[in-house]
């Protein structure tokens, strides 16, 4: 193959070297192009071996990374780590900060509810995961006001208590008008609504929220909620975290077969199955993020405390997950057809064969490189929740809680005083790593 | 020559695009003496300065123009009526706490300023009571997010039990698509 001059294909490469401009675009674009959950790893794994510290540290510093880059706004990461560092402050007990993240990326997320994303969607289809901002599904939504309806009552402030249960409810009823969103409730955030509008002395309006507990599907609840919930507050233990995505690559055939039980595959893609070429597919796969601990013990003066399993939040990620695999399959493989058209229509731009197999390769390999699957997703967020009533006394108590390490050993996690009477926190959450 | 010219032309488009690109437009602090109209566009479905001032406003002159205001500036100035004003509750989805204290300040120095009442501390002692409640209709579809502010005021006669007077304001804010 003599390898021909400038000049000789000057003319001819007018069409490619827009594919160029653009590819040249995407590789610069996604230069140190890690994806979500590369950045949150070290933060994870931290977690994970019970340094809710440095997970906070990892993150915190991300987090500026990300401001630096595009700033505080909505259209970018920055809603969805201001949540993740809220979670991780609730995991540290400081619940003033953890609201202060709450409410701050709530309005955020809300506008990109609103937004509108066809332009996001088609470009999913054809160059990457990751473009557009980090739009929340439902369960997630609900859970954001939930965890901060519990952040402000164990600050004790009721009438933001109560300003997030309004938040939760209208969410509730956004995502169950429209048929094509799932649920936003969960068993925890209607239960804690209903008991910061029982504390505030709107009882009627409490009982509304306490009899829809056995409403809610695919959640552990009380088969009877009956009275006032707990005149001494509520403790709510977590532990655990819900699983995270990671990114995965599969050839195009396994990935067909994937998306056949969903959907049946396309003319393109078959066609580059029945050519037998290792044409790779990037797509996203859900791990199980392991906690530090499990099985955890509630005592109050040493006297077990009733621990009611109150939702599952794992569940209920892997499930929107399953929902969510055949429009993420299809957009993968959609990508992939995108590449090889791409690469095609670059060599035969050429119109030299040696020429236009490298520049193919090239063309295919930028984009590549630039289809980041999108693991996005609240990845700190405690996969399981326990509640217990605690009984009134007007003295102090010593509330305790234990669980098991990896290796089965039991652990004192959480030790505190609590006053009596009326100085006791309406809701005392313990995050457990 | 022609694709030579437009293979070279399209290289360096990109490229300065790209450039461009990379430096990037990013936010940027201003203050409002430096931007015109910066305080007037709506930016959340919070209450801002031009809401607290527009519900404010239309509650204070609906007050000062009542039977009970004239009242107050007519009693002797030995005998001042006191007035003691109980924090504003919020009962909207907002979390708009500190606008209403903000709201609840405006109020208190509208008064002690207009010099027909003394304002008091304790409400215990205080022959009336002005108190303010903020509520929403909010609600949310595939376009939109509506928030239908309204803040009821009111003044009681803490002697007698009486209201002497009440007003409602409202004012809407939404997040269009």
């Amino acid at each position: 193959m003599s390898i021909p001059t400038w000049e000789q294909y000057a003319g001819k490469w007018a069409p490619l070297g827009l594919v160029w401009s653009i590819a040249l675009g995407l590789v610069l674009f996604c230069t140190g192009c890690a994806t979500y959950s590369d950045h949150l790893k070290e933060s994870r794994e931290a977690l994970s071996e019970g340094q809710v510290d440095t997970a906070h540290s990892s993150l915190n510093a991300h987090l500026a990374d990300v401001v630096e880059a595009s700033g505080p706004v909505a259209n970018s990461n920055y809603p969805l780590l201001l949540v993740e560092r809220g979670t991780l402050e609730m995991f540290r007990g400081n619940f003033k900060a953890a609201s202060s993240d709450f409410v701050e990326a709530d309005p955020m997320l809300e506008v990109l509810d609103l937004r509108n994303r066809t332009g996001d969607e088609i470009a999913k289809f054809l160059f990457s995961g990751t473009v557009g901002p980090y739009v929340m599904p439902a369960h997630e939504k609900g859970m954001l006001n939930t965890l901060n309806l519990l952040s402000f009552l164990a600050q004790g402030k009721l009438s933001a208590a109560r300003v997030e249960a309004r938040r939760y409810q209208i969410n509730r009823t956004f995502y169950n008008n429209d048929g094509e969103f799932g649920e936003a409730g969960n068993a925890l955030g209607t239960l804690l609504a209903g008991y910061a509008f029982e504390r505030s002395g709107k009882e009627s309006i409490a009982q509304r929220y306490y009899g829809e507990l056995g409403e809610l599907s695919g959640v552990t609840a009380p088969e009877e909620v009956t009275g006032p919930m707990a005149d001494g507050g509520i403790l709510v233990v977590s532990a655990g975290r819900v699983p995270h995505k990671t990114p995965k690559r599969m050839p195009i055939g396994l990935a067909m077969t994937v998306a056949a039980s969903h959907a049946p595959p396309s003319d393109g893609a078959n066609m580059l199955a029945a050519q037998g070429l290792v044409t790779w597919v990037n797509f996203t796969e859900l791990l199980a993020t392991e906690g530090w601990v499990h099985s955890p013990k509630a005592y109050l003066d040493g006297k077990e405390l009733q621990l009611e399993p109150w939702v599952n939040m794992s569940l209920r990620t892997e499930q929107q997950f399953e929902a969510d695999t055949p429009m993420m399959m299809g957009a993968a493989i959609s990508r992939t057809i995108t590449r090889a058209a791409a690469g095609t229509a670059a060599s035969m731009a050429t119109r030299q064969d040696g020429w236009g197999a490298l520049i193919s390769l090239l063309v295919q390999g930028t984009m590549v490189a630039a289809d980041t699957p999108d693991t996005r997703s609240w990845s700190m967020l405690p996969g399981y929740f326990w509640v217990a009533a605690l009984p009134e006394h007007k003295g102090q108590s010593r509330l305790t809680v234990d669980a098991l390490d990896p290796y089965g050993v039991k652990i004192r996690m959480y030790e505190d005083v609590l006053s009596g009477g009326a100085a006791r926190p309406l809701a005392i959450p313990v995050f457990l790593p | 020559m022609l694709g030579k010219t437009s293979m070279s032309g399209i290289l360096k488009w990109g490229i300065v695009v790209l450039v461009v690109w990379s430096l990037g437009c990013g936010p940027s602090y201003v203050r409002d003496t430096d931007v015109e109209g910066l305080d007037e566009d709506a930016m959340s479905t919070g209450l801002d300065r031009s809401d607290l001032d527009r519900l404010f406003g239309e509650n204070l002159e609906s007050l000062f123009g009542s039977a009970l205001a004239r009242s107050w500036k007519q009693a002797p100035g030995d005998k001042m009526p006191t007035v003691a004003i109980e924090p504003f509750l919020n009962e909207t989805s907002e979390h708009i706490d500190s606008q209403l204290e903000a709201l609840l300040s405006k109020l208190e120095t509208q008064l002690i300023n207009g010099g027909d009442v003394a304002v008091l501390e304790d409400p215990a002692q205080a022959q009336f009571l002005i108190t303010g409640k903020a509520y929403d209709a909010a609600e949310k579809t595939d376009d939109a997010r509506r928030v239908q502010y309204f803040l009821f005021m009111k003044v009681v006669d803490t002697s007698s039990g009486a209201v002497r007077w009440q007003n409602e304001a409202a004012l809407t804010k939404a997040l269009l698509n």
